[in-house]
């Protein structure tokens, strides 16, 4: 008995030896043959680049930020492939460079791009890149890769997530001419917001990526393995599900900021919010990135801790499928909105973290001047007035309405697993719109399936669906509500007006702000009309930051905005 | 022997192969697949449809099987579609963290268990007996993922800000952030820090049942003639109860070795998202979402035959601990 | 006279249980002399066993309960009461016992040599190899063939005959100066149970043990004691050497039990039985024990029974029917 004892506890002594001699390394040594070649030319550069740049001597320069979130980043640095919020911030603010950005106004600045010009014809726009930019392999960057990255972007193959951005921009080889090393021009019909795509979109190396069949690329273990940029943060590691390690580039150009503060930023995946905050509690990590609402107060009661609060991008709102009977009368779907109290959903699920919304035009947004059009508030009795004159009565008595043929006023709403605050929408709406006497079943489905369910052009199989959406700077409903795409994907209320059409239309390729925004009142108005669907509210980005950290700025561009200037206290340190 | 574990492995093989086969077809035909998640605005059928094409799910199901079935025959497990690497690469990544936990979660709630059990016997009826057996109760009656958020919230957050205690956990995953940097000795203390709470989680839910089985099977056996002639032999109280009656009463203990083990697994997806711990039951339970097929089926594989091995690990051992029992 | 090996005095050794105090030793004394074989036969429940757990304290101290005023003395010293350090001291090494049931006495799991080993390395002190080659040699002096293959074999492997000797073996391993054997022979055949029986004869010849031997069997009684205990209901009820006993018995119940005997010069005949149970333990009837049961209960047996020493020392009966010689009797 001892004997075996013993043995049991030899061999657990052992496994936890060996463990602590590999195991964290798994990332680092990728067994793919590309990361293989590409990662030692990163650390000689790299070697270089820090004898050449020393760092400075000042207090705000060294330390390590850590990070928690509840995902990893499943594609990575790829910006070719990637659909994922968490991904696209490091494109553009960590690993690699896009050629703009926008400062606190919202108006394009100089980042990769140190010039641009628009033609006079806005059919054209030229973009001079910046000469002192290197990729993290030594290689400089150049007009070639930004060719190569718009190419590949448009090209079908590719599969480009946000294959919306470049409607009505020349796709393929065609749309883009490389006038010389660092001057590269683009070719596009005049729109709207035509420069936004090139805030979103990383550049990517063509001397890595460039040979690469295009249906490969999203399978590329470029994304996740050993991503070469060529921004501020250098990739140092990937451990799956674990985390993510980046260090400073010293050869940051100086008249960017150069080198940034941080020694190292280290990503964490932590799938638990109850465990993001204690750990932040705990100061194991300094940057908590979107609490729920309810977690706020510890935050704000922590004296080492500060809550950070930004109106976000996204919104939530109930989807109507027109096509359904019951509601392809759009004065069924006002008289839903205005049967919900809105306002009072909104403060108990967001505990005042957010803003009831009438439309899709989040307050980050230019356009956004909710004072300007009817505000749909609860009026239950209006509710009731509007379902009795489109027909909708309730004939037997038993609390639901029917229209005349017999067809009962019941709808399901769909929401998905594990989404506390989808439920709790659905489950509040039907307490509430019962009294008005329409009946609402909430049903909870598993994510794919709800994916399925709702996005099958054929099937569409739900009368309502609680979703998020979250947008970029340049709006655009157009897969959302133009009857073109009434059988794409995306059109869950199959809506088929033609005065949304010809706006949507217009809004697209309106490039000056002051005739778009008459034309996006008349949208909104259109909107509220035909109550596509029930917006609820736009809810704030919460994040929890370790005042330690200093520096840090977060706003609807994202949070990662400044990361490179972030720096450490250094009593702190 | 050999030849009975050698037999037992063999047989073992069509077992796995039918588990895998059915888990194959379930999530196959479960509605939706992995070009879901990929989708978004602007997005066309076509560009759908090649994604698909470029998955292989653009065949039918018993083809898709049958070229699954042929493929990892030679050891080929595919590519695996979230993590864009190889399946064995990723299953190489997050087995041994899983499996580490596991054996930690396991040999904790069997010593534990076993001692309190044995504790429980000798001393039946007592205080210490009533008070064990409340404890015990408290614990198995508790979702381990409750235990885990209830360690977390005392052992870590508590422990540090409010009681000020000089030892506090780490409230979630395997390594600090500055592992690279540490001596030998501080890596081997570090993982043994990160390990405490999640294992707790997992062990202690598993010890009321293995304590109340070994103190039933433990009452019995000091009962026995043997117990007393031990005691006749001028034998100390520590050894009888440690030498004589305990092996005797591990015997029936032992088949839980091999119940345990599902139980185990399943566990560990709760602990392993909770504890950020990046282990297979997580990753397993992400791709099932996510459809992604070849690590589903790879990890239902590996898990299949770990349930299987466990079963004959806790044969062998019987055969062990007691001469009474020979295989063929 | 020399100071008896082992002598037991007024021993109670009473049960508290939820169904009432039983109690099973009511008041017993007897003594073993060295080198002798005592034997206390009685039916089951009359304490026999209990007794000879009572010496060795092996009895579970909640339920059992040994009462004040017993006393058991092993040569010269009192050993009620003893610390668990002396009794250890004791059990294995200077007293020894073997049970009923060889199969479950030994340990299922362990070999025997390992059991025996055990014993030696515990008391004597010995190192592994050392036991282990002891084991050896008194595997082959209880009569196992092959002792050096025996020795790693499981009890399992062996025949009830062969545990047996086992068990005695381990008894041995310690030169016990007192041997207790439990119905050593009950459990086994009747050609073995005669094996047994010569082997501990001649142990105890050869190695100057005194053996306690606690039995139902008069047939054992007479085959290898020289001296005997009669007990019923909780009480010593007759003692006398093997012929005083067999030729003379003095207590009914005695002659009882020995017209119950089968003989083979009365095959044909019924077999005499003693009519009735033994009497409740929880509630021993007041008088006699055995009254109900008694073919000549008459006046005086509705009294408390004395023991009445008889003729010789070592001679007494709990009646009052019988002749007392010295009315000192002892208690």
């Amino acid at each position: 008995m001892k004997e075996l004892f013993k043995k049991g506890l030899i061999g657990l002594g052992a496994v936890l030896g060996l463990s602590s001699c590999g195991g964290s390394d798994a990332g680092i040594g990728s067994n793919d043959p590309f990361c293989q070649q590409v990662i030692p030319a990163v650390e000689t550069f790299m070697a270089e680049a820090r004898e050449a740049h020393p760092i400075p001597d000042e207090p705000r320069y060294g330390g390590t930020v850590v990070l928690g979130t509840i995902g990893d980043m499943p594609d990575g640095l790829n910006s070719a492939v990637s659909s994922n919020y968490t991904d696209a911030q490091h494109q553009q603010f960590v690993g690699l460079m896009t050629l703009i950005n926008y400062d606190a106004g919202g108006e394009p600045r100089a980042y990769l791009a140190e010039d641009w010009e628009v033609a006079p014809d806005g059919r054209a726009v030229t973009f001079h890149i910046r000469q002192d930019v290197r990729w993290h392999d030594g290689e400089q960057t150049d007009a070639h890769d930004v060719a190569f990255t718009y190419e590949a972007v448009t090209d079908p193959l590719t599969a480009f997530p946000n294959a919306a951005f470049w409607d009505h921009y020349v796709k393929g080889p065609d749309g883009v001419e490389v006038v010389d090393d660092f001057t590269i021009r683009i070719l596009l019909e005049p729109h709207a917001d035509f420069m936004d795509p090139f805030r979103t979109l990383g550049i990517l190396p063509e001397h890595l990526l460039g040979d690469v069949p295009r249906d490969q690329l999203k399978l590329h273990p470029y994304g996740t393995q050993c991503p070469v940029g060529n921004g501020p943060f250098v990739f140092a590691q990937h451990v799956p599900q674990d985390r993510w390690v980046f260090e400073a580039n010293p050869a940051f150009p100086e008249a960017l900021g150069g080198r940034p503060f941080l020694d190292r930023y280290v990503y964490r995946v932590i799938p638990e919010q109850t465990t993001l905050l204690t750990e932040l509690l705990i100061e194991n990590i300094d940057v908590y990135i979107a609490p729920r609402p309810d977690q706020a107060q510890q935050i704000i009661d922590n004296q080492n801790l500060e809550l950070l609060n930004f109106s976000g991008r996204s919104y939530v709102f109930v989807g109507w499928n027109a096509r359904k009977p019951q509601l392809a009368d759009p004065r069924v779907r006002r008289a839903i909105t205005i049967g919900t109290n809105r306002a009072e959903i909104v403060e108990a699920i967001l505990q005042g973290y957010g803003q009831v919304a009438n439309t899709g035009v989040p307050p980050f947004h230019w356009a956004y001047d909710p004072g300007s059009m009817p505000s749909l508030a609860y009026d239950p009795d209006g509710a009731r007035a509007l379902l009795e004159e489109a027909g909708w009565q309730d004939r037997d008595g038993d609390g639901v309405r029917e229209s005349e043929d017999g067809t009962r006023l019941s709808l399901s709403i769909k929401y998905n697993t594990g989404n506390q605050q989808r439920q709790d929408i659905a489950e509040i709406m039907q307490q509430q719109l019962s009294a008005v006497g329409v009946e609402v079943q909430p049903q909870v489905v598993e994510w794919g399936t709800l994916l399925q369910q709702i996005n099958t052009p054929d099937l569409r199989d739900f009368d309502g669906v609680v979703m998020g959406w979250v947008v970029e700077f340049k709006l655009d409903d157009i897969d959302l509500f133009h009857s073109e795409r009434i059988n794409q994907p995306y059109a869950w209320s199959g809506t088929d007006n033609g005065d949304i059409d010809r706006l949507l239309e217009e809004l697209s390729i309106t490039a000056d702000r002051t005739e778009a925004m008459a034309l996006w009142r008349e949208y909104q108005e259109l909107l509220i009309e035909e109550q596509p669907y029930t917006y609820f509210y736009f809810p704030d980005r919460l994040e929890g930051v370790n005042r330690r950290v200093k520096g840090v700025e977060m706003d609807a561009r994202g949070e990662w905005l400044n990361i490179k200037d972030w720096y450490l206290d250094p009593a702190s340190r | 022997m050999t030849r009975y574990i050698i037999r037992r492995l063999l047989s073992a093989i069509p077992l796995v192969l039918g588990i895998a086969t059915i888990v194959f077809f379930a999530v196959n035909l479960a509605p939706g697949d992995p070009t879901l998640y990929f989708l978004s605005p602007g997005m066309t059928q076509d560009v759908i449809e090649q994604m698909r094409i470029n998955f292989g799910l653009d065949q039918p199901v018993h083809v898709r099987y049958l070229r699954w079935l042929g493929a990892m025959l030679t050891g080929d497990f595919g590519h695996s579609i979230s993590h864009s690497r190889p399946v064995l690469e990723v299953l190489v990544d997050f087995l041994p963290n899983t499996l580490i936990l596991s054996a930690c979660a396991l040999f904790v709630a069997f010593l534990f268990g076993i001692i309190i059990g044995t504790i429980q016997a000798v001393r039946q009826y007592s205080i210490m007996d009533s008070a064990m057996s409340v404890v015990l109760l408290f614990f198995y009656s508790m979702p381990s993922f409750w235990l885990a958020l209830m360690l977390i919230l005392t052992l870590s957050l508590f422990a540090r800000n409010v009681w000020d205690l000089p030892i506090w956990f780490p409230a979630s995953g395997i390594v600090s952030v500055d592992y690279d940097f540490l001596t030998f000795g501080e890596k081997v203390r570090d993982r043994v820090m990160h390990l405490v709470l999640p294992t707790l989680s997992l062990a202690l839910v598993l010890t009321a049942g293995i304590a109340r089985y070994m103190r039933g099977s433990m009452l019995e056996v000091i009962r026995q003639d043997y117990v007393r002639t031990a005691k006749a032999k001028g034998l100390s109280e520590a050894v009888v109860v440690f030498k004589h009656a305990l092996r005797n009463a591990l015997i029936p203990v032992i088949t839980l070795v091999g119940l345990y083990i599902p139980v185990l697994f399943s566990g560990t997806i709760f602990i392993e998202t909770i504890f950020a711990w990046p282990g297979m039951g997580r990753t397993i339970y992400d791709a099932i979402f996510i459809r992604d097929y070849p690590l589903v089926m790879a990890g239902t594989f590996f898990f299949a035959s770990m349930v299987v091995v466990a079963n004959l690990i806790a044969d062998v051992l019987y055969a062990v601990i007691d001469p009474r029992i020979r295989y063929e | 006279m020399m100071e008896p090996m082992l002598r037991v005095q007024d021993l109670r050794t009473y049960f508290f249980t939820d169904q009432g105090v039983v109690k099973a030793v009511d008041g017993v004394s007897f003594e073993v002399n060295e080198g002798e074989t005592l034997g206390i036969v009685g039916e089951s429940g009359c304490g026999k066993t209990v007794t000879s757990l009572s010496v060795l304290g092996l009895l579970p101290e909640p339920p059992a309960q040994i009462m004040a005023g017993s006393s058991v003395k092993f040569l010269g010293d009192e050993i009620i009461g003893a610390d668990e350090g002396r009794m250890r001291n004791l059990r294995g090494n200077k007293i020894s016992m073997i049970f009923q049931e060889p199969m479950s006495s030994l340990n299922p799991v362990y070999s025997v040599g390992d059991q025996i080993a055990e014993v030696l390395r515990v008391h004597r002190r010995m190192g592994r190899k050392e036991a282990r080659d002891e084991a050896i040699r008194l595997l082959d002096e209880v009569g196992i063939p092959a002792p050096d293959r025996r020795v790693a074999e499981y009890p399992h492997q062996l025949s009830g005959g062969m545990r047996q000797r086992v068990m005695i073996a381990m008894a041995l391993s310690c030169e016990p100066k007192l041997l207790i054997a439990d119905e050593p022979t009950t459990a086994l055949d009747v050609t073995i149970q005669a094996q047994i029986l010569e082997l501990l004869e001649e142990l105890s010849l050869s190695h100057g043990m005194a053996v306690l031997l606690i039995t139902h069997d008069l047939g054992v009684v007479a085959e290898v004691c020289d001296r005997v205990v009669v007990m019923y209901a909780g009480q010593v009820i007759e003692t006398g050497t093997v012929n005083e006993i067999f030729t003379e018995p003095a207590h009914p119940y005695t002659r009882g039990l020995l017209a119950s005997l089968p003989s083979v010069t009365n095959s044909g005949r019924r077999l005499n039985s003693i009519s009735g149970t033994v009497p409740n333990p929880v509630d021993w009837p007041r008088g006699c024990r055995f009254r109900e049961r008694c073919p000549e209960a008459g006046d005086g047996c509705e009294e408390e029974q004395a023991l009445v020493t008889l003729e010789s020392a070592g001679r007494s009966s709990r009646c009052c029917k019988t002749e007392a010689v010295n009315l000192t009797g002892a208690g």
